[in-house]
């Protein structure tokens, strides 16, 4: 009984998603089949990767605005550099050079935010130009692909039939899943997000706990490079400008507060699922794409509304 | 005297899983104190809060000069002239003290804007009329707890209001400040004005109820005449059972290690050559008036705040730039008195809360046992009688008292050797108290060296084996041995400098 009381904003924003998926199977029946299904979660767990990270962010009342530039740089990174051979042993070498370019963003955003105090906003704003600049920069005017068919599985592979990108996704939430619920660390995410000085008050190293949540935002953007990158096969300075705005949108949806320590990663996936699930199904519908973006808008700001409704009904 | 101008019929407010207010029926009379009274989380805040609007009662009616009302918002209380003062503030931090005084409802000059001056004199009127010295163009946030309890009194007062509530005014303030609180009380009722008043501290009771109502577990046990009961009898409505019996003083249980040594530690005009020594398995009290720079000494050497000179050295490790961090290392901990805050994080779980402090020394390995986080938790939900439904609740939804309770019991479950606990009992009621009080003794039975910074003076008195008193920055006095016959009057003498002329 408890279980359910305590869970009771993400079963409503579950049932939320269970009835916009059953609207959209009863309009339009070829939403149902099974392809079409995988085929709105591999579109969803992008977004899903990367709202993760701007979600540990968020939790400690943060943002970061840097992911779509991270992605961009990484991609230009491996065309460039880390593919030079084609053996394996330097596709795996090109990714952990990848990862670590990536959580060192991520600790210039913890760094400006953490030690210098900036506000997060302007703070991985500033990087994330200053990362996409770098991009361009090292781009050379050339647009890279033709990557190795290994390379191309990472992002663009299946496994029983499954994408590689919802596979990673669905690992990744489980890691964060672990250590947010599970670990000091997430305690410390909680309790820095909730009430700063408390937590400093309590001992809880404050500097620390935002650095490694910055740190693991880049990360995870520096990976969903990798698998975007893969899926495209191709490497460009301007892909995922959209990236962070729509993965904030989903992790917002999904119940991670502006204001820190509140939220859980159901409440990211369901986030993303109902987001992806607007346009697929507007696109089932054949309602005209140049329709759909505003639409996309308008439904945001009604579920937003909608759950703000719901959550003060409980006082 | 006895025309109501105010009744509270019914009342009934449930929220989910606690019926916090259970067919609660009260009455206030024109130009009467009258006390309410009751356990933690009794239901006296939420009443106040349905009769101002804050909450909407879920059956009952309220009646005010005969006719029905129903505020909807706080706004429409104080339109009809009802103030009041909540037990956790309501002050916006980043505005000056007279802003938040008049915060919307500035006086205008006759271009249309804010009469800056204006607004300033009239704040420094309300709080001379107080006696307080706060700088109206002082920032709210760097004022300490019972500064800014000040703060929402001359707010309240300066709402020309015909009842006027006030949810424990007094729990952080000091004597003098507590005198002049009662004058103006007394000036107010003499004006007609009607006041509710809500406490924990029992000996206040009688001195300024006129009539005194106690709840219990969401439900009204009756309604008394103050001079016709006794303070025992009292005890016994609001808590139903027998209290735990007050322990007398142990034996000093003081040993040979030191807890705490602060030597000629100075901080700008705040602390003035401040040296003291706390030995482990020792309580020592701090006593003063608010202001008077035991929050802030304590600040210091938890490095919340700089010094400017000065040594300090915790359980015998001399401690060059303190952090809360350094602090927790070297087994010290500070229960500030401001659990709004510094000492909780109000959205988040008790469970969660109670391991806080802790977290390190708890799970070292980093991964978290949440069996064992929430038997701790129920632990210390039973110790302290915290009242709540379950441990899951957020902090926020509790109960003042209670959620005082919730900041004791982080740090009871840290492993620490040396504790200062800032107003430890602030808002607890009489029955809680007598088991923190238990707590504490037993910790120094156990070897924890205690600093205790209180302005409640019996509780100094109760528990401390050794006492400094502090003025103006200053040790002014220290009692070397407390025994039966140490008085408040030798405290409060020395604590307002009338011991030296
Ligand atoms: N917003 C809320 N949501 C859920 N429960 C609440 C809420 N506010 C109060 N309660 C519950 O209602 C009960 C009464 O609380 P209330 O704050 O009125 O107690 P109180 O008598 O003022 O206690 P104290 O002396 O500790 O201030 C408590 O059990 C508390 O947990
Ligand atoms: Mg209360």
């Amino acid at each position: 009984m408890s279980a359910i009381k305590k869970h009771l904003d993400t079963l409503s924003r579950l049932a939320v998603l269970i009835v916009m998926f059953v609207l959209l199977v009863l309009v339009s029946p070829s939403f149902g089949t099974l392809t079409n299904i995988l085929n709105v979660l591999r579109v969803s767990s992008l977004t899903l990767i990367i709202a993760t990270g701007i979600a540990l962010c968020m939790l400690v009342s943060g943002i970061d605005l840097s992911p779509g530039a991270t992605i961009a740089l990484t991609s230009i990174l491996f065309g460039r550099y880390f593919q030079m051979g084609h053996s394996t042993g330097e596709m795996v070498f090109g990714i952990a050079g990848i990862l670590a370019v990536s959580a060192v963003i991520g600790a210039a955003n913890g760094f400006c935010v953490a030690k210098l105090s900036l506000p997060p906003f302007l703070a991985t704003y500033g990087i994330q130009q200053i990362v996409r600049g770098l991009a361009y920069l090292l781009t050379n005017g050339l647009v890279y692909s033709g990557f190795t068919e290994q390379f191309k599985f990472i992002g663009g592979g299946s496994i029983l039939g499954i994408h590689t990108p919802i596979i990673f996704a669905a690992i990744l939430l489980i890691i964060v899943g672990f250590l947010l619920n599970k670990t000091t660390l997430g305690r410390r995410i909680y309790a820095v997000g909730s009430n700063r000085e408390s937590a400093r008050y309590s001992g809880i190293n404050v500097t620390g706990t935002l650095m490694m949540s910055y740190i693991l935002s880049g990360l995870i953007a520096g990976f969903a490079g990798i698998v975007y990158t893969s899926r495209l096969n191709c490497a460009e300075p301007t892909i995922g400008a959209e990236f962070a705005q729509q993965a904030i949108a989903a992790a917002a949806i999904g119940g991670i507060s502006f204001k820190g320590g509140h939220g859980n990663v159901f409440g990211i996936i369901i986030g993303a699922l109902m987001l992806t699930l607007i346009t697929n199904g507007m696109t089932l519908l054949g309602i005209d794409s140049d329709w759909q973006v505003g639409a996309t808008g308008v439904i945001i700001i009604l579920a937003v509304l909608i759950d703000r409704n719901t959550a003060k009904k409980k006082v | 005297m006895s025309d109501v101008i105010l009744e509270l019929r019914n009342i009934c407010k449930e929220f989910p899983g606690v019926k916090a207010l259970d067919n609660v029926s009260f009455d206030l009379r024109k130009g009467e104190v009258h006390v309410l009274l009751g356990e933690n989380g009794a239901g006296k805040s939420t009443l106040m809060k349905v009769l101002t609007g804050v909450y909407h009662p879920n059956s009952g009616e309220i009646v005010l000069h005969g006719n029905k009302v129903s505020f909807q918002t706080p706004r429409d209380a104080q339109l009809a002239r009802i103030a009041i003062i909540f037990q956790e503030f309501n002050l916006a931090p980043n505005l000056t003290v007279a802003q938040n005084i008049f915060l919307g409802r500035e006086p205008k000059a006759r271009s249309g804007l804010i009469d800056r001056a204006k607004m300033v004199r009239d704040a420094q009127e309300i709080l001379d009329f107080l006696k307080v010295k706060i700088d109206p163009n002082a920032k709210v946030e760097t004022l300490g707890v019972a500064h800014q309890q000040l703060v929402e009194v001359a707010k309240a007062l300066s709402i020309d209001s015909e009842i006027l509530i006030m949810d424990e005014p007094t729990a952080t303030l000091s004597e003098n400040e507590i005198s002049a609180l009662f004058d103006t009380i007394r000036n107010l009722q003499k004006r007609g004005v009607s006041i509710i008043y809500i406490s924990h501290r029992m000996q206040e009771l009688k001195v300024i109820g006129n009539r005194i109502t106690v709840l219990r577990d969401g439900q009204t046990v009756g309604t008394c005449e103050a001079s016709e009961v006794t303070l025992d009898e009292l005890i016994r409505m609001m808590v139903g059972r027998e209290i735990s019996k007050v322990r007398t003083r142990t034996e000093n249980t003081a040993r040979e290690e030191t807890a705490l040594e602060v030597s000629h530690l100075s901080q700008g005009n705040k602390l003035k050559d401040v040296s003291i020594r706390v030995q482990r398995g020792e309580i020592v009290g701090l006593a003063g008036l608010v202001g008077s720079g035991r929050t802030e000494l304590a600040q210091a050497v938890y490095g919340i705040t700089r010094r400017d000179s000065g040594d300090i050295s915790i359980c015998g490790e001399p401690i060059q730039n303190p952090t809360p961090i350094k602090c927790i290392q070297r087994r010290m901990g500070f229960i500030s008195e401001d659990r709004k805050e510094c000492g909780l994080a109000l959205n988040l779980p008790i469970r969660v809360n109670v391991t806080h402090a802790g977290l390190k020394s708890i799970f070292p390995g980093g991964i978290v046992d949440v069996r064992r986080e929430r038997k701790l938790a129920e632990d210390y939900r039973a110790k302290l009688r915290i009242v709540t439904p379950d441990v899951e609740r957020n902090v926020v939804n509790l109960s003042g008292g209670n959620q005082q309770k919730v900041v004791l019991a982080k740090w009871l479950s840290t492993d620490s050797a040396f504790l200062v606990f800032d107003e430890p009992t602030r808002g607890i009621d009489v029955g809680a108290k007598e088991e923190i009080h238990n707590l504490i003794r037993d910790l120094a039975v156990n070897g924890v060296g205690i600093l205790m910074i209180s302005s409640d003076l019996p509780e100094i008195l109760t528990l401390s084996d050794r006492i400094y008193v502090m003025r103006e920055g200053r040790i002014v006095h220290e009692i070397e041995q407390v025994t039966s016959e140490t008085t408040q009057e030798e405290i409060i003498a020395y604590a307002t400098g009338g011991a030296e002329q």
